[in-house]
């Protein structure tokens, strides 16, 4: 298929092709058994064209893959331009691009392979346990590859692996049973190998073995590094956005206080392995750092083609493809959006276990149920999955039930503690590579 | 614009009868799904449509080993028989056997009715409407900074054919218009949203008025003074939407069977036991007309049907797909479903809403004399094993000696899902409603879903 000759010949406007080719295989798990495998092969593409004049911007995706369809879809995105009425902006020219390290060789060789070893050994892992057990769990791996074309003489390729695991572990027996549930997506195997992740799930399981709810109070919390994610990703990323800034809905000024000054945060688009980690966003602009959060301080916005562009600014390789429901082999179903690549923190100079040695009274947070923050006021509450009473220093009791409430940026504020060393993390939010952070004063709600 | 191909579909339906066809395997189908969209997005920055053509096909076996899935978004003969033959070849390995409650064979191609069908709008007018109510709505408020307006008309040509011989296919509209007006005082930023939607057609539109508009916009700005609830445990009344995702999310999840097989039910051994005050009924209906969670037949082959949850109290029915109605020797409620071809297909609700009581929802207001009223929810979370629960909902207000007073800021509504449907001493007559609304299992593979009901008053932990 000549991809640039169909879209030259349907479109005489601006045109940008977004193709994603992938193979998946999933591993679900019941107890000690395979419940189901599942592999599939993927391609699909979306094309964009903006118009010279108004700047309507037309869009149509695709899985239908012959010339056919590619010229369909392509009238179709410049039919839907016409009616529109957007701000102009030119897609990128060819850049040079750096090297990114996204992909891990075993997953590439044979991720099938890959998915059914890692779950053989989470099962034998899980099953020593006395009173820790597995009701269902999956281990998929990803192979991506991306490519962007555009009329602008940009064409770029990038190839991609993941790994994705979720175990739901059923903590006890009989009616008084619940359970830890978490999942967690990496690059490479290596960051979520079974020995160090599915045991530090069955530490945390064990914790809640022996547990009472909450009682009603504001207290020191310490939040996981994928609660981390799931409470700044979305607030941060938002109003860091140069669409929020355009739309008046950013939270932040360029050189004002947000938060503690032990908070440092950049937008790290090449950090190793990260999960939003490419040489070039959805756009194809090159991705790059930018400093977000400097020692308490805002220092610079996230900008996409529109907005550098519309905003007269610099773009930051922030266009990116992503939502509510898309996993990682189905972006090429939306549009690119003005969003966060990898929000990357520092570390501060405490281990995680000085952090909760220098904790009088507090909650250690494993998991809330979901967050799910409202972006523009940043406020949350959920649920409190898994977590542990902190005594005098020391973990003590299992803590499940009541809420935990508050607003994203209030707690930023209130900051007394970062662990050394950040990693990368999923929740419900995606990008991230976060540490331990210990905030002051935070609601919990329990029912006493 | 979405379209619907019937030549392309009839053909891979063709394909897969034909290569399901014989063989000595105990049970193989295929499911052919086609997704079409259009979506039209303004705010006051751009305006945006776009147009979706999604197919896929995917064939599965079940053996002593489990399913077996195969699948991708090529659809021509050639995929489809390389991946029934790949599916025949490892289950013979496997040494096939397995137990599943299959339904009788159906031949069924049907499609759902819709009022103003979308395809006969022409996008500009479509465009255009999205702009008046844009317009209408920022000039409302000078407070206003943001209005948000989304439609989106999506068609589902689905069909299942089974090596059994079910041929079934079934065409289904959704169409949704959902708009958020977000306002600023001062450094005070706050919105609220509404979405309407189900399987119905372009009519949807004219459901959101002015008044609707107007109802909204006041909602917004009466945000900006809303202050936080009050934390612990408090008596709530619920709105129609907030009680639907209870009964969905806190309550439903732990009804789908798969979990129960998994053990992962807290419900597992409850059945014909009081599970919820007598006043409440609970229906899990995939042939509600109009809601957004509607089907004609599940992804295993199963007619939508109306199933009772919990009568007056007490837990009737759990969920079930061909798996789970085989092992627990149930009959089958219709409820396996499927993102789409791509996804495996789970024991999943559809439209989950509890029955209106004899109550007014003024005598239940007047009637308490502290307390919390919820409104608009946005979101909730199950927990299948533990019978915990979350619901958020946008705003709400203080019930101050049987009047509503201060207006609330987002609340999280937690607890034991029991101990909440066991404290219900309140159920309304009036305001019966089901929201349109999209559920995961888990973190992923999402369906459109209806939930529902009328207003409940009961008690739970808030914060």
């Amino acid at each position: 298929m000549n991809i640039t000759a169909v879209l030259d010949k349907t479109t005489q406007a601006q045109w940008e092709i977004y193709i994603q080719h992938s193979t998946r295989t999933d591993v679900q798990l019941r107890g000690s058994k395979r419940e189901a495998l599942i592999r599939q092969e993927n391609t699909g593409y979306g094309v964009r064209v903006i118009l010279p004049r108004s700047g309507g911007a037309g869009v149509g995706y695709s899985s239908c893959n012959s010339d056919k369809d590619l010229e369909a879809t392509a009238r179709r995105a410049h039919d839907l331009a016409k009616l529109n009425r957007s701000p102009f902006f030119e897609l990128p020219a060819k850049r040079k691009l750096l090297q990114t390290k996204t992909a891990d060789r075993r997953i590439l060789t044979d991720s099938e392979r890959v998915a059914k070893d890692y779950a053989d050994e989470a099962q034998a892992l899980i099953s020593e346990e006395k009173d820790i057990s597995l009701t269902y769990g999956k281990v998929r791996t990803y192979v991506v590859e991306n490519q962007i074309i555009n009329s602008r003489g940009l064409a770029c390729k990038s190839v991609g692996t993941y790994l994705y695991v979720e175990m739901t572990l059923k903590i006890g027996s009989g009616t008084s049973a619940t359970e830890f549930w978490p999942s967690r997506y990496s690059r490479r195997v290596s960051d979520l190998e079974p020995t160090n992740i599915i045991l530090e799930w069955l530490k945390i399981a064990r914790s809640c073995l022996k547990r009472h709810p909450p009682r009603t109070k504001q207290t020191t919390i310490i939040l996981s590094p994928a609660v981390v994610c799931d409470i700044f990703v979305p607030t941060i990323g938002f109003h860091s956005s140069a669409e929020a800034l355009n739309l008046n809905l950013s939270a932040f000024k360029e050189h004002q206080h947000v938060a503690s000054e032990e908070l440092t945060i950049v937008d790290d688009g090449l950090y190793p392995y990260g999960l939003r980690t490419n040489s070039f966003d959805d756009e194809g602009q090159p991705q790059e750092k930018t400093r977000l959060i400097e020692k308490g301080v805002f220092k610079n916005y996230l900008y996409d083609q529109l907005h550098a562009q519309t905003m007269d600014a610099k773009p930051t390789g922030n266009g990116i493809r992503t939502g509510f429901g898309i996993d990682v082999d189905e972006r090429y179903q939306t549009i690119p959006a003005n969003d966060n690549t990898n929000l990357t923190f520092s570390g501060g100079d405490q281990s995680l276990e000085e952090l909760i040695q220098d904790t009088k009274d507090g909650l250690m947070i494993y998991q809330a149920a979901w967050l799910n923050p409202d972006r523009i006021t940043t406020r949350f509450g959920s649920e409190i999955r898994n977590a542990q009473e902190i005594k005098n220093g020391e973990l003590v009791e299992g803590v499940v039930g009541g809420s935990l409430s508050g607003s994203a940026f209030e707690l930023m504020k209130g900051i007394s503690g970062i662990s050394d060393r950040p990693e990368v993390v999923s929740g419900y939010a995606f990008g991230c590579v976060a540490p331990y952070i210990r905030l002051e004063g935070v609601q919990i709600s329990g029912s006493s | 614009m979405a379209v619907v191909n019937n030549r392309e579909s009839d053909s891979v339906i063709g394909d897969l009868q034909e290569l399901l066809r014989g063989g000595d395997l105990p049970y193989v189908d295929g499911l052919y799904d086609w997704q079409t969209q259009l979506a039209i997005r303004k705010n006051k920055e751009r305006e945006n449509t776009s147009s979706k053509s999604i197919k896929g096909v995917s064939v599965r076996s079940h053996s002593e080993s489990g399913w077996t899935y195969s699948s991708s978004n090529k659809v021509d003969r050639s995929t489809v028989r390389k991946l029934i033959n790949q599916l025949k070849k490892e289950t013979r390995r496997s040494n096939a056997k397995s137990k599943l409650a299959l339904p009788d064979p159906v031949k069924i191609d049907t499609k759902t009715p819709v009022k103003k069908d979308p395809l006969e709008i022409p996008i500009e007018e479509k465009l255009q409407r999205l702009r008046e109510i844009y317009d209408l709505a920022r000039q409302m408020d000078s407070r206003i900074v943001d209005v948000r307006v989304a439609y989106a008309e999506t068609v589902t040509d689905r069909a299942l054919v089974t090596s059994n011989g079910t041929q079934a296919r079934q065409l289904i509209p959704r169409t949704r218009i959902s708009m958020e007006i977000v306002v600023k005082e001062d450094i005070v930023t706050d919105s609220d949203n509404l979405s309407l939607g189900g399987t119905v057609g372009y009519e949807v539109v004219d459901d959101l008025t002015e008044e609707k508009i107007s109802e909204l916009v006041k909602s917004a700005v009466e945000q900006l003074k809303a202050v936080a609830p009050p934390t612990g445990v408090q008596t709530v009344i619920l709105d129609p939407g907030t009680v639907g995702t209870v009964c969905h999310e806190s309550f439903g999840h732990g009804l789908e069977a798969d979990q129960a097989l998994r053990g992962r039910s807290y419900l597992k051994d409850m059945l014909g036991k009081t599970v919820a005050s007598d006043l409440v009924t609970i229906y899990e209906d995939s042939s509600l007309e109009g809601a957004n969670g509607s089907y004609h037949f599940d992804d295993d082959g199963v007619k939508s049907r109306k199933n009772t949850l919990v009568e007056n109290g007490v837990l009737v029915s759990f969920l079930h797909d061909i798996e789970t109605g085989a092992a627990m020797n149930a009959p089958l409620t219709g409820s396996s479903r499927t993102q789409n071809a791509a996804h495996r297909r789970f024991i999943r609700m559809s439209n989950t809403y509890a029955k209106p009581g004899e109550r007014k929802l003024d005598d239940i207001v007047r009637d308490t004399k502290r307390g919390v009223m919820m409104m608009r929810w946005q979101f909730g979370i199950e927990d299948p094993l533990g019978g915990g629960m979350q619901v958020v909902s946008k705003k709400g207000y203080i019930i101050e000696n049987g009047v509503t007073t201060n207006p609330l800021k987002s609340i999280t509504l937690t607890g034991r899902v029991l101990e909440v449907l066991g404290n219900v001493d309140a159920v309304s007559s009036d305001g019966f409603f089901v929201d349109p609304g999209t559920c995961g299992k888990g973190p992923e593979d999402y369906v459109p879903v209806g939930s529902g009901g009328t207003w409940w008053r009961t008690k739970a932990v808030i914060g």
